[in-house]
């Protein structure tokens, strides 16, 4: 098992008076692993996420990145280069006047020489299924065609890790799966290790891993099936649960002799359909 | 407050080369108390429709006419005050515009620019604050010293403070937790209840649109494609679908259990217990159905 981040007791707060935003913060991240990290409103994921490239720094511990320390200057731009981040709003991700130049952009930033990005270029729209749209103005293109710039953007620069910070919660449902589908595709395809911040448990039911956060500590980490037995835990700390455990809890409420184990909505139609025929 | 469209058409940049049409023909009828659901793709033209609601749009062609006050295309607009007043419109990430040093400056704000004594408006800013649920404590705070659900509440409180008759909200709930997600929906629910308003909702949410309305409205390319019950527009799956939109949860499930066991879902249910009741009871269909057999 390869380990491509490392975090060590990390603590973090934004100023010196403030309280701690992130106390004491360990976990890691494999290589080729989609980690979900779920929490309610200010339970420090998406701190937790900007110090995971850098953009944020430890007061104290430490975050390494395949082996490199964010805290040490010399690394920085290589360690940005690697961890890519896909923000909330896809209006405020865009530098350049064509889809083109905007995914562009990144790699004029970190040098890369022309012949090596017109090839980039193309590989990256082609990965996200907008080399349609190259020279297409960005504000002109729907939500989810935004965002699917914004990957293109980063995957030209060749990073191991992709963290979306609820990169599809602004997004209309057909957006969202676009986003879904796409980050799927070069997760099992090639090899991108995905870090989703997310609300949406219906998507984090389908991940590798999840991390709860709470109160800027990590507080369960597991397969889906395991993080989604807890109920009461999730439910104590204002977390909602996936549609089919709920569905399953209330048809045994209601005297239905289901199992725990469905997660998903085909498991559960398919356990009620075994029952039904027993009948 | 009744709200009546009439032929609606508005154009995107007229007369020029990128004119291009936003929406189309709009014949839509809001009686007063209604909780009316707006869905559609992103660009079907929900957020254009709703502007003309409170005049901040107006149309090229057709009328709106919101209680007694009458938009018409191509006549000088009347009053907007009056209109302004009644209509409260929340804006996608209403937090992002508040704006004063305290949270009672901030809600205060709207009822004195509707011309509210300075005490008249701290009061009705106590008691907007009431009905978003926050405490009187945080009247002498800076709005942006909140956190992120907290920020929200107080710009909302401020659209209450003007006490609208129509309150029309455009994705209330983005960007936040399943908890705070429902405790939002149910303060827009027990104000409608509460103030007898009526509620227009512009979601992406199709679980949301089936609870909590008594219609929903979808929209495509600026048109009005259906505006009925929720329990008759999500039993139109497939046109649904070819709109680019989703079904709720519930619904999702029940035809895939009944892809398994061909009982048929009858009406649509939106609630998890409902939807329990109903799969009970088509299992117990399925059994009498193999016992005549």
């Amino acid at each position: 098992m390869d380990k491509l981040i490392e975090v060590n007791e990390l603590f973090f707060r934004y100023n010196e008076e403030d309280q701690w935003i992130l106390k004491g913060v360990s976990l890691f991240v494999k290589q080729g692993e989609w980690l979900s990290i779920i929490g309610h409103n200010g339970s420090g994921k998406s701190t937790l996420a900007k110090c995971l490239n850098g953009l944020l720094l430890p007061e104290k511990g430490s975050v390494r990145v395949n082996h490199l320390d964010t805290r040490d200057e010399s690394h920085i731009w290589d360690i940005r280069r690697q961890v890519g981040m896909v923000f909330q709003n896809p209006d405020n991700q865009f530098v350049g006047s064509t889809v083109r130049d905007d995914v562009a952009f990144g790699m004029e930033n970190h040098g890369i020489p022309r012949e090596e990005m017109l090839i980039r270029l193309d590989d990256a729209l082609k990965q996200v299924q907008m080399e349609a749209f190259a020279d297409r103005e960005p504000h002109r293109l729907s939500g989810g065609q935004k965002q699917r710039v914004a990957i293109a953007g980063i995957i030209a620069l060749k990073p191991s890790i992709i963290i979306l910070d609820e990169a599809t919660s602004m997004l209309d449902p057909e957006g969202r799966s676009e986003i879904i589908r796409t980050m799927r595709l070069l997760n099992k395809e090639h090899g991108v290790t995905v870090i989703s911040i997310t609300h949406d448990l219906e998507e984090a039911i389908y991940s590798d891993r999840i991390i709860v956060m709470n109160h800027g500590e990590l507080l369960d980490q597991g397969s889906p099936r395991d993080i989604f037995k807890e109920t009461k835990l999730l439910k104590d700390i204002g977390l909602d649960l996936p549609f089919t455990v709920k569905l399953r809890q209330e048809l045994q409420k209601q005297g239905c002799p289901l199992s725990d184990r469905a997660l998903f909505q085909e498991e559960l139609v398919e356990e009620l359909w075994t029952l039904r025929s027993k009948i | 407050m009744d709200i009546t469209v009439k032929d609606l058409t508005h154009l995107y940049n007229p007369k020029t080369p990128f004119e291009r049409i936003a929406l189309k023909d709009i014949n839509v009828q809001i009686k007063s108390g209604t909780f009316l659901s707006i869905i559609g793709h992103t660009g079907s033209g929900k957020s254009t429709f709703i502007q003309h609601i409170n005049g901040l749009l107006k149309p090229a062609k057709g009328e709106i006419t919101v209680g007694d006050v009458t938009i018409k295309a191509g006549e000088k607009n009347p009053k907007l005050t009056a209109l302004r007043k009644k209509v409260g419109l929340v804006f996608q990430y209403p937090e992002h515009q508040l704006f004063e040093e305290t949270v009672e400056k901030d809600i205060c704000f709207g009822p004195m620019n509707f011309g509210a004594a300075e005490e008249e408006a701290k009061r009705k800013a106590r008691d907007a604050l009431d009905l978003v649920g926050l405490p009187e404590s945080v009247l002498n705070r800076s709005p942006f010293d909140l956190s992120g659900g907290q920020m929200r509440r107080v710009a909302i409180a401020g659209v209450l403070a003007v006490e609208p008759e129509v309150i029309i909200l455009d994705e209330p709930t983005a960007g936040l937790d399943p908890v705070g997600r429902r405790e939002m929906l149910s303060l827009f629910m027990k104000l409608h209840k509460q103030k007898s308003l009526t509620t227009i909702m512009v979601t992406h949410s199709m679980d949301d649109a089936a609870f909590y309305s008594d219609e929903v409205m979808v929209m495509d390319k600026g048109r009005v494609v259906m505006k009925d019950k929720p329990e008759a527009v999500f039993s139109h799956i497939e046109k649904l679908q070819s709109l680019g939109l989703d079904v709720p949860e519930t619904i999702k499930f029940l035809l895939q259990l009944d892809e398994r066991c061909q009982v048929g879902i009858g009406t649509p249910v939106f609630s998890i217990p409902e939807t329990a009741a109903k799969i009970m009871e088509m299992l117990g269909q399925g059994r009498e159905k193999g016992a005549r057999v």
